[in-house]
């Protein structure tokens, strides 16, 4: 069977342009969809079509409002994603090569990932206060348990040949993890750090909606007690199109790089 | 190099028994023996990869390994490999590359290349890092017919070459029989060293067809 990494480089963008078109007539089959649904119901208070969503985006990103709730749910997407990710990656890393130190950690692992979102977020708010520190320490720590146990995995299925290759070779420590640890986790980092970023976001609307007064949950928060459906739909979509945006422009072609090697198999 | 090893056990099973084992500067030791003998076990303590045993390994220096897997770093290029590794300069690098006929490949990524071109890669890696011992594990096993009489080939003259020490891990004869100085035998359960035979004709003279009829006569009435 072949597959991507024997094709040819003209076959490889061939596919790659098909899909586009794929995706993008997708992309037009939803928004016909969305066009039927708002004309089938016929009340723009419940469900407004997408071209009147579309001015509704334009009003709020001529005043400036969009585009100051925007930027203050992405920072506070960035703040988490990082703290999650170092915490997450140091701790799961950790438990991987350091059997003594997973039996610790792993009770307190279940425990945080079986604990609800909303009651971590909660209690942030309760015990720290209504305040930045609070809302990013939510997100964080709902991430942090996932990210740990993905990469446990990554640092249990090290290769350990290659560890008896870099002892037997006395490789200083610090290039054993530059060139023979961290290249064998980058695939897990990439995971962690797609899966930790979907969720983080979503994550972050709901610390927004429950006790911040800016970001894109407190527009939602607001809108949905106006019930205004499209002020709802015009700022998640310009969150989700952010979202997008650093997923196809960041996190894939960094991934593409990271795993350029594989390309060059014979 | 000398190991005297009194002990080596996993859990309850003592797979090492008492093993007293000398190498001199220049001379190749085949350690050969029957498959999950503790052939490996003991190459592993021997190159420091082991430390959990009773007894004491002195004089390898700085050690490198060819092993049966040729774990080079598929993300990296061939000559990436040797320097990483090696810690050595780009000149010593090619110039390994160029011993083991791979220097216009250095470019390419490992998994470009077939087994017995990656094992040369290993080599070079090996020898780019200047060891005063040198372990081949399993060196030419896997490898068809003509790639693994090339491969020989290359070994004995880059063993006949060099001043390093050598420790050849194999279960087939006939390679120890072609490149080693000394033969040495492991069997029994824990295993010991059952027979230590030091071959007279240099191995770049040698008949092999004589010297391995040989090794088996010596071997034979040895474990009689």
């Amino acid at each position: 069977m072949r597959n991507h990494s024997q094709m040819a480089p003209s076959t490889h963008r061939a596919a790659s342009r098909s899909n586009l078109v794929r995706g993008l007539l997708s992309f037009g089959v939803f928004l016909l969809m969305w066009v039927a649904l708002s004309r089938y119901i016929n009340d723009s208070s419940l469900l407004p079509p997408p071209t009147e969503v579309a001015r509704i985006f334009w009003l709020e990103a001529r005043t400036g409002e969009l585009g100051r709730h925007l930027l203050a749910t992405l920072l506070r997407v960035i703040a988490a994603f990082f703290l999650a990710m170092s915490i997450g990656s140091l701790l799961g890393i950790v438990a991987g090569r350091n059997q003594a130190f997973n039996a610790w950690a792993n009770p307190w692992l279940i425990i945080f990932l079986n604990l609800p979102a909303l009651v971590i977020i909660v209690l942030c708010y309760l015990w720290i206060g209504l305040t930045e520190a609070a809302a990013v320490t939510a997100v964080a720590l709902n991430k942090i348990p996932m990210i740990a146990v993905m990469m446990r995995e990554g640092a249990r299925s090290l290769d350990p040949a290659l560890n008896d290759m870099t002892q037997v070779f006395r490789m200083p420590r610090s290039s054993a993890w530059r060139h023979v640890i961290l290249p064998q986790l980058a695939p897990h980092f990439a995971a962690a750090g797609r899966t930790g970023f979907a969720l983080i976001w979503k994550i972050v609307l709901v610390v927004e909606f429950l006790g911040r007064s800016n970001g894109v949950g407190f527009q939602i928060h607001l809108y949905f007690q106006l019930f205004e459906v499209g002020h709802i739909l015009a700022y998640a979509l310009s969150f989700v199109a952010i979202m997008l945006a650093i997923e196809y422009l960041i996190v894939q072609p960094w991934e593409k790089s990271a795993s350029g090697w594989r390309l060059n198999e014979s | 190099m000398k190991a005297e090893i009194l002990e080596k056990s996993f859990g309850d099973r003592q797979v090492l028994g008492p093993i007293s084992l000398t190498l001199e500067r220049g001379e190749v030791l085949a350690l050969t023996g029957p498959s999950g003998i503790g052939k490996s076990t003991l190459m592993r303590i021997i190159a420091g990869l082991d430390r959990n045993f009773s007894g004491a390994v002195a004089g390898t220096g700085k050690v490198a390994m060819v092993f049966q897997e040729p774990t080079l770093l598929p993300w990296r290029s061939v000559l990436d490999n040797i320097l990483i590794a090696a810690g050595c300069t780009k000149q010593v690098a090619e110039h390994a590359l160029e011993r083991v006929e791979l220097k216009e490949r250095q470019q390419a990524f490992p998994r470009q290349l077939s087994l017995g071109q990656q094992r040369r890669v290993a080599l070079a890696r090996a020898l780019a890092a200047k060891p005063d011992t040198l372990i081949l594990d399993e060196a030419f096993a896997s490898l068809d017919e003509a790639t693994g009489n090339r491969m020989r080939a290359m070994v004995r003259k880059i063993l006949n070459e060099s001043e390093f020490q050598t420790i050849l891990v194999t279960h087939s004869l006939s390679d120890a029989a072609e490149l080693a100085d000394r033969i040495l035998l492991l069997d029994g359960t824990p295993a010991s060293i059952r027979l230590d035979h030091s071959i007279s004709q240099p191995a770049a003279t040698r008949d092999l067809q004589e010297t391995l009829a040989d090794v088996r006569r010596v071997l034979q009435s040895g474990s009689k």
